[in-house]
């Protein structure tokens, strides 16, 4: 069975019955035998012909269960270092607004919104990445995007949280924009329609390394209506400095081949 | 002490050792002869029913000095290990392991240095020629101990210098294992085949030590060889999308192909990928997996050295046999097998 409407909510596993949700390209599946839950989740032509329970995993529920699981979406665990396929400068006192689309995990908690979790998968493999040097930094995700200047009704997809980043250059020099690293844990989520947002960012570069990131706590305009859906895993009361455009020092590509 | 009237004139200053030791020794006789443990054994040899001695004053007061420092010994050092283990997990969790290793160890020793001290307060025995006679005992244990000093001198620079903490993974020399605990003479290692190693500290000063755990991210390299007929730029581009295929490989720093050598038989590749040092081996792995399957899935080849051997009579000369168009049979082959013939 596959249930119309948005995945995002209360959903009950009758007994023995299966229902089947697609979030991007990741395909998951929630059975309930006994008392007894099972879930399974596969990337796209996921191997049909795998062996009956290889590829699920279980979890026992209290007796008399009634399977009822809430399913919430919820901004990746680590930074996303995205990647403008086509690089931009900013040149001194120029802004750019940007739009993201970030895949965003799907969180599964027993009974409700409060109840206990189960698991949590993402909708889209990214790749791992690093963004800091050699000797510290932080572990990311990496992202490819277009960094549009502009939004239309077809990038908006229900596994996508669109961050909408409002980048200014105050230094006197030119700012290459090649690679930004997006803290996202700082994000609250917001639904509007079939849409997911995430609160606007402004991302302030004075020259050196690190940029002023101030995390808005509103939904951008270009979601009038949507509401709090799911507030940030690690929230921040006011913005923070951190390294954001700079490339990762040391290294890259043949320099560390002594 | 040396007392003028214990050297006969002409003796050596050599001989001043075994006099300080004899005077120390009498000293701590001395002083353990006027506690309470001296004073109990002799009221007991004076021959008392227990009902006198229930009634003797001194023997009283000297049980009960000997059964104070008793106790101080069976609930201090109970406590005293309780105290080290909670700083010891509370230090290790809020900081690292190996500080609370430290901070574990420091209040064992201060510790027990405490209670000691306090025990012989209570027993009244004078610290001054304990301490003296200790002393000179240290010095002839020195002497016969250097390689434990140097191991726990070399230990003090572990602990300054940090070459490497608690749970991290070292080399030294052939030994790779997790360092379970740096103590005062040796390191411990756990091995990755589950056997425990005891490294004296001067051995890890005196070796090179590689700290595999040091830096979040290590780097894997592969060496690929391709058939010298294969495009190398082909062969670039389809390794780099191996890398970039693979989830546990990092994006940045970049992955690369460099050349290596031209080979006997093969273009030489050095295939280089990042990944953090958790996942190291299971991306060494899959890296390794990935690379033969998709060169095979290209028709990439991957040339080997080839060895024949021959036995018997299948070591003979290598035969040749010389094709001609004109042969009047209408075959296309025939003439002479053999070796080559000249011209």
């Amino acid at each position: 069975v596959t249930p119309a409407g948005s995945p995002w909510g209360n959903h009950t596993i009758p007994e023995g019955e299966e229902i089947s949700l697609s979030f991007g390209p990741m395909e998951s599946a929630f059975r309930r035998e006994g008392d007894e839950l099972w879930i399974r989740t596969s990337v796209g032509d996921a191997p049909e012909a795998a062996p009956e329970g290889a590829d699920w995993a279980r979890w026992a529920l209290p007796p008399g269960d009634g399977g009822r699981l809430h399913l919430a979406p919820a901004l990746p665990d680590r930074l996303v270092v995205v990647k403008p396929q086509v690089s931009f400068q900013l040149i001194p006192g120029a802004s750019a607004r940007v739009y993201v689309r970030v895949p965003v995990h799907v969180v599964v908690r027993h009974g409700g919104a409060d109840g206990s979790l189960l698991t949590e998968f993402p909708s889209m493999r990214m790749s791992d990445t690093w963004w800091g040097d050699l000797e510290d930094g932080a572990l990311g995700y990496w992202l490819s995007t277009h960094a549009r200047r502009a939004l239309t009704p077809d990038l908006v997809e229900p596994h996508l949280a669109i961050c909408t980043l409002n980048l200014s250059n105050r230094s006197r020099e030119t700012l290459p924009v090649e690679k930004i690293a997006l803290r996202v844990s700082h994000l609250s989520i917001f639904a509007s329609g079939e849409g997911l947002w995430c609160d606007e960012v402004q991302v302030t570069w004075s020259g050196g390394e690190d940029s002023a990131i101030e995390m808005s706590g509103e939904v951008p305009v270009e979601a009038p209506g949507a509401r709090l859906l799911v507030p940030p895993r690690h929230p921040v009361d006011r913005g923070f400095r951190a390294r954001t455009f700079a490339r990762i020092r040391g290294l890259p590509g043949f320099a560390g081949m002594a | 002490m040396m007392n003028g009237g214990w050297r006969q004139e002409g003796e050596t200053v050599g001989q001043e050792v075994p006099d300080t030791v004899a005077v120390a020794v009498v000293e701590v006789a001395d002083t353990l002869s006027q506690g309470p443990l001296a004073i109990l054994f002799r009221t007991l040899e004076g021959g008392m029913s227990p009902g006198e001695l229930l009634g003797n004053a001194t023997f009283l007061g000297v049980l009960g000095q000997i059964l104070g420092a008793l106790l101080v010994l069976v609930l201090g050092f109970p406590l005293l290990f309780a105290v080290g283990r909670g700083v010891r997990r509370w230090v290790g969790s809020r900081y690292s392991p190996q500080r609370g290793l430290v901070a574990g160890k420091v209040i064992y020793y201060v510790g027990g240095v405490i209670l000691l001290l306090t025990v012989l307060g209570q027993l009244q025995i004078r610290l001054g020629p304990l301490l003296g006679a200790a002393g000179i005992v240290g010095v002839a244990i020195g002497f016969a101990s250097q390689t434990s000093v140097s191991n726990v001198i070399s230990g003090l620079f572990l602990v300054a210098e940090q070459p490497f903490r608690v749970d991290d993974i070292i080399q030294v020399g052939t030994t790779t294992g997790r360092v379970l605990s740096i103590d005062m003479l040796s390191v411990k290692l756990r091995t990755f085949d589950n056997r425990f190693i005891r490294i004296p500290n001067e051995t890890i000063i005196k070796s090179e030590v590689v700290t595999l755990t040091r830096f979040p991210i290590r780097r894997m390299d592969l060496m690929v060889g391709v058939a010298y007929r294969e495009d190398m730029v082909r062969v670039r581009k389809v390794l780099l999308d191996v890398a970039r295929n693979n989830p546990k490989i990092l994006m940045e720093p970049e992955p690369a192909v460099l050349f290596e050598k031209y080979g006997a038989s093969s273009v030489d590749f050095r295939f280089v990928a990042w990944t953090t040092r958790e996942n190291w081996l299971a991306a060494l792995n899959e890296l390794a997996d990935g690379v033969k399957a998709r060169l095979d899935s290209e028709g990439i080849e991957i040339p080997f050295p080839h060895v024949s051997l021959y036995t018997g009579s299948q070591s003979l000369p290598l035969q040749m046999r010389v094709v001609t168009d004109l042969d009047p049979s209408g075959g296309t082959e025939a003439a002479s097998e053999g070796a080559p013939e000249p011209g």
